[in-house]
């Protein structure tokens, strides 16, 4: 106790000027943004897939392969140019300046109907890569689909060398150990206590065959850094938009868009082109989405069959901020198409779409709204109803809950309003919050709002704004030809 | 509305489990949290475009990687570990390129200064705040920047909460003791 009042004692004699460190706040918008994007793309990856729970009871039930992929920074992999480095199907792109090791053979455990099989491992200096299935007629239905209140199991597995260490999977396994121990505490992804847990498996490792194939990675990456221009091309039939009466009076000023499609690297085996396929796009205080997957045709405008190899080329950085204080995004694809009578130049083509503040000259960019919630407690929920508009556009106020952490508000929207932030002005800290831009299912949008006021107020005053659209889809094209 | 305000009554154990559950649950992890660990990076590495990119990098390797994270009552010394890690590299790096900061946009001596009454004293503060060592400021930044505990401290770096009690305690005694100079 004497203590912390020495410290607060000290404490207080000086200014913390913590003011002086606070983040720019078209920064955080951006990178929530991305987040609000990753989250998206990491919910998908999550859902259950429908036909791998069909196929469960028959066969493979759940493959929970898991590549484990040592992210390496650019002025790393260049550095390491001279030493080996290479594409080596099903582990992607590797740098070691160890030779590469690999599974003696395969290994497998089976226990009460499913069978952890590790099939494939590669090593090298900074890196383990390990292929591993568990697979089971038990594992579907409900063995993998957590109910509410159910527990999935996180874990990714562990490695146990000689002298008891343990590290992660995707860890780098020192150069004189060739036996290690695999342990999963559970199955990943299984709901626990519903599938067999505590798995063990040992691991022999050998020096990689000297015919192993490690292809060049080309890289076409200039010093420039000129941008290639894009083609764009018109979109075949005219895009509606869900309610075009709705944004009928609604004059956009001209936005510049810029997007650069390239292939920063690529691989050639001997059937194939893998493709490292990099999106730099660019909206004046916007952000764009790609949409579905990139499309390549042949000279011939036959479209190619697409794979997605295992394995990736080096991770970009997400955004990267320009000279004018705004941020050039990235996106890339890493992709396989077959050389068998294969018709050069390929074109490349993918859609995306962006999102935009609305600004509407000569309108108010906030709206409030005053709801009275009366003894409200955790859990009480209200229907709204209320229809308030902002820049012109309808936002409907359909009901509010009080949470756990403050109030949940489902709202809906109309026309091409895609997005508003939300905050209750009576709450403390962080009291509101909004999708960000670039958020794909409207017209519905759901609020968090996070209130730590105790209690919690009773008649609140909801602020509606930073308003933005979604603009028309625009589709792109790059011709490319290997070296 | 992004503050740094009182957050300990949110459950942060179990928002980090609903996270996992739906990742969209991130995005208020990350309203949290955004402010402090800017703070921290800025702090560190003094110019907003460099913090920018490295608060980007903790972000989303937070959001990709909360799987791997055991305890979830360790969230938020977990979150600034890897801020601190994305940090340590970009140091690294610099040092390898040898690549020399460009611009400061902020200095560390001029975030802490005496309380009004002793501004005469700021010169000896500043002096004193120039000879604290990496690790010294990084303690004081995460204890009085981006507002971590002491058990937080002890849990990023690895020891006794004692230690790192004493520790920010000398500093400010030195603090202290030069004003009184």
């Amino acid at each position: 106790m004497e203590e912390k009042k020495d410290f607060q004692k000290i404490e207080e004699k000086f200014n913390w000027k913590k003011d002086d460190l606070l983040p720019d706040e078209a920064f955080a918008s951006k990178l929530e943004q991305e987040l609000i994007r990753q989250a998206q793309a990491t919910t998908c990856q999550a859902k259950p897939n429908r036909a791998s729970l069909v196929w469960g009871a028959l066969a493979v039930a759940m493959a929970a392969l898991f590549l484990a992929i040592l992210i390496i920074g650019p002025q790393k992999v260049y550095a390491r140019l001279q030493k080996l480095f290479g594409y080596v199907e099903n582990f992607g792109v590797v740098s070691s300046e160890t030779p590469l090791r690999v599974l003696k053979k395969e290994v497998t455990q089976s226990k009460e109907g499913i069978t952890l099989r590790v099939s494939e491992a590669l090593l090298g200096d900074d890196f383990t890569r390990i292929h591993y299935a568990f697979e089971g007629e038990k594992l579907a239905g409900e063995v993998i689909t957590a109910m509410p209140g159910e527990d999935s199991c996180r874990e990714r597995g562990e490695i146990v060398l000689s002298d008891g260490r343990v590290i992660g999977i995707s860890e780098p396994i020192p150069e004189d150990e060739n036996r290690v121990e695999l342990r999963f505490a559970c199955i990943p992804d299984a709901v626990m206590g519903k599938a067999p847990e505590g798995w063990s498996v040992w691991l022999e490792f050998e020096a990689a065959p000297e015919g192993m194939q490690v292809h060049q990675v080309r890289s076409l990456v200039t010093e420039t850094r000129e941008p290639i221009r894009v083609t764009e091309t018109l979109p075949e039939t005219e895009i509606q938009t869900e309610r075009p009466e709705a944004t009928a009076e609604l004059t956009p000023a001209p936005v510049e868009e810029e997007l650069v499609l390239k292939i920063k690297e690529y691989v050639e085996t001997d059937v194939s082109y893998i493709l490292h396929l990099v999106i730099e796009s660019y909206i004046p205080n916007g952000w764009t989405l790609m949409t579905g997957i990139p499309k390549i045709l042949d000279a011939n405008g036959t479209e190619l069959v697409l794979q997605f190899p295992d394995g990736k080329f080096e991770l970009l950085s997400p955004i990267e901020p320009r000279n004018d204080g705004e941020y050039t995004q990235h996106d890339s694809w890493t992709l396989e198409i077959s050389k068998q009578n294969l018709a050069l130049p390929l074109r490349i083509q993918l859609e995306s779409v962006s999102f935009v503040p609305l600004m509407q000259e000569a309108l108010p960019k906030e709206s409030f709204v005053s709801l009275d919630l009366g003894q409200a407690q955790v859990n009480s929920a209200f229907i709204v109803d209320k229809t308030v508009l902002l820049e012109g556009e309808v936002i409907v106020i359909d009901n509010v809950t009080v949470t756990e952490y403050g109030y949940q508000l489902s709202t809906r929207i109309e026309g091409k309003l895609n997005a508003f932030d939300l905050e209750v002005e009576e709450c403390n800290g962080v009291g509101g919050g909004g999708p960000g831009m670039g958020w794909f299912d409207p017209p519905s949008h759901d609020f968090s709002v996070f209130c730590s006021n105790s209690p919690l107020p009773r008649e609140i005053t909801l602020k509606l704004s930073n308003a933005t659209k979604r603009l028309d889809p625009r589709q792109w094209q790059e011709e490319w030809s290997p070296e | 509305m992004r503050t740094m305000q009182d957050h300990t009554e949110i459950d942060i154990s179990q928002l980090v489990q609903d996270t996992r559950r739906d990742p969209k649950h991130f995005g208020t992890l990350y309203c949290l949290y955004l402010n402090r660990v800017y703070a921290y990076i800025l702090g560190l590495v003094r110019n907003h475009q460099d913090a920018e990119d490295l608060c980007s990098e903790t972000f989303i390797t937070a959001l990709k990687s909360l799987n791997q994270l055991r305890d979830p009552n360790r969230f938020v010394s977990w979150l600034f570990s890897i801020a601190r890690n994305k940090c340590m590299d970009y140091f690294r790096s610099s040092v390898r390129n040898n690549q020399r900061l460009v611009r400061e946009d902020v200095v560390f001596e001029e975030l802490i200064e005496p309380q009004n009454g002793l501004q005469d004293k700021k010169f000896l503060v500043q002096e004193l705040l120039k000879k604290l060592n990496q690790d010294e400021k990084e303690l004081i930044l995460w204890k009085y920047f981006a507002e971590l505990t002491f058990g937080e401290i002890a849990e990023i770096l690895n020891v006794p909460v004692s230690t790192v009690k004493s520790r920010i305690y000398r500093i400010l005694e030195r603090m202290s003791a030069s004003l009184e100079d």
